[in-house]
């Protein structure tokens, strides 16, 4: 029954049964209202959508709950069902020699993560083998005492094994598979009682008095509520993705060695075991050399960026004719609109060897450097700074400018002394918000900045390759990811741990300053 | 101020500035209001040039790359070559492992060699000649005319080289005999090298080497160097020993034949194939590509296509005099997954992938940006939760779109570990609730900035006759505001459209993505996709040079238009059903 009984079947279930509850609720309802008219407190149309979504909803919701909830579960089983004495989570005695306690404990607790893994893997592997036909369950128990041939069976039929299998592994394997068929049978089983039960009991309740439509605009308020919480469930799910690997990180390397490190050079290490001399790490982690990149570049976007999108504003609100505007700003627009990866390889293939034509080889020894990414990324920012200076300036009262103009000054003056004085804190507002952006951007500096994966100190060439904070977490997440034993791969976290309060911090400011700027005049 | 002070018959003394007249400060006012709008004006000028070079430089290299050399093959799936064992092949075998190792490439030398033959074109011949007037270019250029008489003489090329390397060894012998202590020796081998010359023919040479004096030690050598004969004998026999060289691998060289899927797959789908020809386009290698369009002259070592040498390209001028090579337009592109080889890459799985990803932000960023936005505007209470969950909208707005990606790695690890194993790496899916994820804010902000544009008197007219709040909402101002949402929604697919980085964290940078392909429809969502932005970046990672530059800009190009038509739609459905109240 368990084979098919499963969720997919469920839904088709609770699909068929909805589109049924709302006619068959409808008929009733109508049925009911015809007999006594005026007297039903509800429409028929409100009384079958009550049964929909008593239907629906409780399946659906325990579904989702269930499927996320099954592979926990199921973790926290397969952990505890392992024998504390079993060989393959120990560290072996020749080993052990010259480690301290705790070192043995990480060791042993890598041993244990990695055996689960395997033992998941064996499950899957033996579901897979056995549902394709080649084996019952009493055949794997035959085969227990020699392990060999199963190996080698589930390897021929396709099935990934990673190690050689021991009795250890068998064992644990097998009870989890018999955990998991068993969660596997109860889940849909429930979500389809869950469904029957709801259908019925809502067919039931429709009545004379029954206040359905106020029950399913409940059903919708609430929802409505669930989805505006989802800002801040992604906001708890980032802050929680990069503060956990990052704390551990923190721990085992030391928040100040990475905050002040002036190298950047991973080694390989395994999170937990300095392998290194002296019981240290061997990869060097250090936060300067990348910021300073980061920070080198976004000032050079900035100085792009700043004096060109504001002189583009103020020509476009205080001087253009109508004409250039109606053509200008979309083409400002369309700037804006196209993809970093294109500004990214644009400046790789066109402006990195123009900038190395102009300024020579020994000055620029290769296309990618500062000025390659920091120029693109400038002209991307433009628009950016240019259509915000631009709302700034146009929210400075007209008042002001009659007035201006009124005692005599030019129009350049008005702008020069009282519109930009007046549009400062917005101005700068914009630039800040520009510059959490430049700190934030990743596909430019991807491919034109330059991709070295260990650098020492600070590069203070303009025309030299730098590496950013945004170019590691790219590098190391996209290779094939190792999860996070790495003490590398938690370095990457901790990068964007900073870099998520760095802009987190700017936009904050910058929000708070525009909105003081709207308040003066409001 | 009166009439007679502007007609200026009476000339005021203080009257510096009239409206007439302008003082130098008020000229000076004016300069400085030009210069700032001067300023402005270029300001603009920059940008809308830089915004020209970028579109100029896609379109430049991104046309000309959808067009690709093909040579038109007559392929002959000949039986002898794919049997192993020589005897007949039956079609029921082809698909069996039991097809001699290699038979494609068999398949694709054989009938190239029969196709040029056919064509008129004496292969050897042609690869011969080039050789010889290359050879006797370079002893024309040292001054030994006559070079075409001596070759023609000896037969055969290799036995000119031969003639030449000894002549040239017994110069290499007198430069070494003469820089050396022994006089003799040293007049031994002059006369030797100059005797050489004679035999081969380049009689005024001989009398060069001839006249060198002997006992001139280092001045000696130098006047042998300078004569250039050494290097241009040893360069004539290296490039006459070449022909000999060129056989059937360096003939297959020429055209894409390592695509052995291909073959394989017709002889599979249709093995009556077998014994049979048919006509076919092969794409050219594509560093010969390089030949073709006129980026590399062929001259010059450097200008070779790097793995090529002129007798091949020889044969490449051949075939377009031919007419068997041909530029057509590279529709494959559009269907075939990514590939490391550029001759056969494409972009197929990227936009069917980038197609499911953006079905899934519009069903999931609609929906619950939709309701999101509903619950905020219409029936939140100003408490201290709403503002937080305002906060945070905004927030999330200017997130980078980095840290979503880490997001959605750690989403993918977190999956990966709760026994949906690998599979989830890289799906559709996975890319599309990160996208949407990231969309959200967007569409919240423009859905909230079109349920605010619906005048208040349709909610107090709506909730006047009796509607429910719910009625009011859903029957009343969702309908009107509709038009400004989906503005909003689209204009938010398009960005997540062009989203990188986050794809790149959670494994579309690993995935040509042909699973998609192979099962379009089945299970789209759930196969290891490709997304147009992340095959952009795969293209810009190539090894080879056309790609990086040339097709990277095409999928570029095709990335661009549907970004374009999107914001054209968006547009045209807000000039449509916009209304001003």
């Amino acid at each position: 029954m368990g084979a098919f009984l499963t969720f997919p079947v469920v839904l088709l279930v609770i699909f068929v049964l909805a589109v049924a509850g709302y006619l068959l609720g409808y008929r009733r309802a109508r049925t009911l209202s015809e007999a006594a008219p005026r007297s039903m407190h509800s429409r028929p149309n409100q009384h079958g959508w009550h049964v929909v979504f008593a239907t629906v909803a409780p399946a659906v919701l325990f579904i989702i709950v269930w499927v996320f909830s099954t592979g926990v579960v199921s973790n926290i089983y397969a952990n505890a069902i392992i024998p504390d004495e079993l060989q393959d989570v120990q560290v072996p005695l020749q080993q052990r020699e010259g480690l301290t306690e705790r070192e043995i404990e990480i060791r042993e607790e890598v041993l244990r993560t990695q055996f689960v893994a395997t033992v998941k893997g064996l499950a899957v592997a033996i579901d897979g083998y056995i549902a394709n036909g080649n084996a019952n369950e009493a055949d794997i128990e035959r085969w227990r005492a020699d392990l060999a041939p199963l190996q080698d069976r589930l390897r021929a039929d396709g099935q990934v094994v990673r190690s050689s299998v021991t009795q250890g592994m068998l064992t644990v394997a097998q009870d989890l598979r018999r955990f998991n068929a068993r969660m596997a049978t109860a889940g849909p089983l429930v979500a389809l009682a869950l469904t029957v039960f709801g259908f019925v009991l809502a067919l039931r309740a429709i009545s004379l008095d029954f206040r359905a439509r106020t029950v399913v605009e409940r059903w919708i308020v609430g929802f409505l509520i669930f989805a505006s919480t989802m800002a801040i469930l992604t906001t708890i799910a980032i802050l929680s993705a990069i503060t956990v690997p990052s704390i551990t990180f923190f721990r085992e390397y030391g928040f100040f060695n990475f905050l002040f490190g002036m190298a950047w050079a991973p080694a390989g290490d395994v999170a937990g075991i300095p392998e290194g001399r002296d019981g240290q790490y061997e990869s060097v982690l250090g936060f300067l050399p990348l910021i300073w990149g980061t920070l080198y570049i976004s000032l050079v976007a900035l100085l792009v960026a700043v004096p060109l999108g504001l002189l583009a504003a103020v020509y476009l609100s205080e001087f253009a004719s109508k004409w250039a505007r109606a053509w200008v700003k979309p083409a400002l627009e369309i700037l804006a609109g196209v993809p970093t990866i294109v500004y990214g390889i644009f400046a790789l293939i066109t402006i990195g060897p123009f900038l190395q034509a102009v300024v020579g080889a020994t000055v620029m020894p290769n296309t990618v450097s500062v000025m390659t990414a920091g120029v693109v990324m400038g002209m991307m920012l433009v628009p950016f700074v240019s259509s915000l200076s631009d709302d700034v300036i146009n929210a400075v009262p007209q008042a002001m400018r009659d007035g201006s103009l009124g005692l005599g000054a030019t129009q350049a003056e008005t702008v020069t002394k009282v519109i930009l004085p007046a549009a400062l804190p917005g101005i700068v507002g914009a630039v800040v918000l520009a510059a959490s952006r430049a700190i934030g951007e990743t596909m430019i500096v991807v491919l034109a900045a330059g991709a070295l994966s260990n650098v020492q100190g600070l590069e203070p060439n303009p025309f030299g390759a730098v590496v950013t904070v945004t170019t590691r977490i790219v590098a190391v997440l996209t290779g094939e990811g190792s999860g996070f034993d790495s003490i590398d791969v938690l370095a990457v976290f901790a990068l964007a741990f900073t870099l998520f309060f760095i802009t987190l911090g700017l936009n904050l400011l910058a929000q708070r300053m525009v909105a003081k700027y709207r308040e003066q005049y409001d | 101020m009166s009439d007679a002070s502007l007609s200026g018959a009476t000339p005021a003394p203080k009257a510096k500035s009239s409206l007439l007249t302008q003082t130098a400060l008020v000229r000076k006012r004016h300069r400085a209001g030009a210069t700032l709008r001067w300023l402005g004006l270029a300001a603009i000028s920059v940008v809308l040039f830089f915004l020209a070079v970028l579109l100029w430089s896609i379109v430049s290299r991104g046309v000309p790359a959808l067009f690709q050399y093909q040579a038109q093959i007559e392929l002959f799936y000949d039986p002898a070559i794919l049997n192993p064992d020589g005897g007949d092949v039956d079609p029921a075998e082809i698909g069996g492992i039991n097809l001699r190792t290699g038979f494609e490439r068999g398949i694709f030398t054989n009938s190239l060699r029969q196709t040029l033959v056919e064509a008129g074109i004496d292969i050897e011949g042609t690869v011969e000649r080039r050789w010889v007037a290359e050879a006797v270019a370079a002893l024309d250029a040292a001054g030994l005319t006559g070079g075409g008489v001596v070759v023609e003489a000896a037969g055969a090329p290799a036995d000119a080289a031969r003639v030449f390397g000894q002549a040239g060894s017994a110069l290499r012998a007198a430069a070494t005999a003469l820089s050396g202590d022994d006089a003799d020796a040293a007049l031994a081998a002059r006369d030797a090298a100059a005797q050489a010359l004679t035999d081969v023919g380049f009689d005024d040479a001989a009398a060069t080497v001839a006249a060198i004096d002997a006992a001139g030690g280092a001045d000696a050598v130098a006047a042998l160097a300078a004569t250039g004969y050494q290097q241009a004998l040893l360069d004539a026999a290296g490039a006459l020993r070449q022909p000999a060289q060129f056989d059937d691998a360096a003939l297959s060289a020429l055209i894409y034949a390592t695509n052995r899927r291909d073959v394989r797959d017709r002889l599979v789908d249709n093995p009556d194939l077998v014994g049979t020809s048919e006509t076919v386009g092969v794409p050219i290698d594509i560093a010969v590509t390089r030949y073709l369009s006129g980026e590399l002259s062929g001259v010059g070592t450097a200008q070779l296509p790097p793995g090529f040498d002129i007798g091949q390209l020889s044969l490449v001028d051949a075939m377009v005099e031919a007419d068997l090579v041909g530029n057509s337009f590279r529709w494959h592109f559009f269907t075939n997954p990514y590939s490391q080889s550029g001759e056969i890459a494409g972009i197929g799985p990227a936009l069917m992938g980038s197609a499911y990803m953006m079905l899934v932000v519009l069903v999931f960023s609609l929906i619950f940006g939709v309701a999101a936005s509903i619950y905020l505007e219409e029936f939140a209470p100003k408490n201290r939760f709403t503002d937080f969950i305002e906060i945070n909208i905004a927030n999330l707005a200017a997130v980078p779109s980095i840290v979503f990606g880490i997001l959605g790695a750690a989403i993918l690890f977190t999956l990966m570990d709760l026994g949906f194993g690998n599979s989830i790496r890289g799906t559709a899916l996975l890319g599309g609730i990160v996208l949407s994820l990231m969309t959200l804010p967007t569409i919240v902000i423009a859905t909230r900035a079109s349920l605010k544009a619906v005048p208040p008197s349709i909610r107090d007219a709506a909730l006047g006759v009796g509607a429910s709040k719910v009625q009011m909402v859903f029957h009343h101002k969702l309908p009107l505001a509709a038009p400004g949402i989906l503005t909003g929604t689209i204009i938010g697919i398009a960005q997540a459209l062009g989203e990188t980085a986050p794809l790149l964290l959670i494994g579309l940078s690993v995935s040509t993505g042909a699973a998609l392909l192979s099962s379009p429809f089945s299970g789209g969502l759930l196969e290891q996709a490709q997304s147009m932005p992340t095959v952009v970046y795969l293209f810009a990672q190539n090894q080879d040079a056309p790609v990086r530059e040339g097709l990277a800009q095409s999928a570029i190009l095709v990335m661009l238009l549907l970004l374009f038509a999107l914001n054209i739609l968006a547009i045209l459905l807000r000039r449509k059903f916009e209304r001003r109240w």
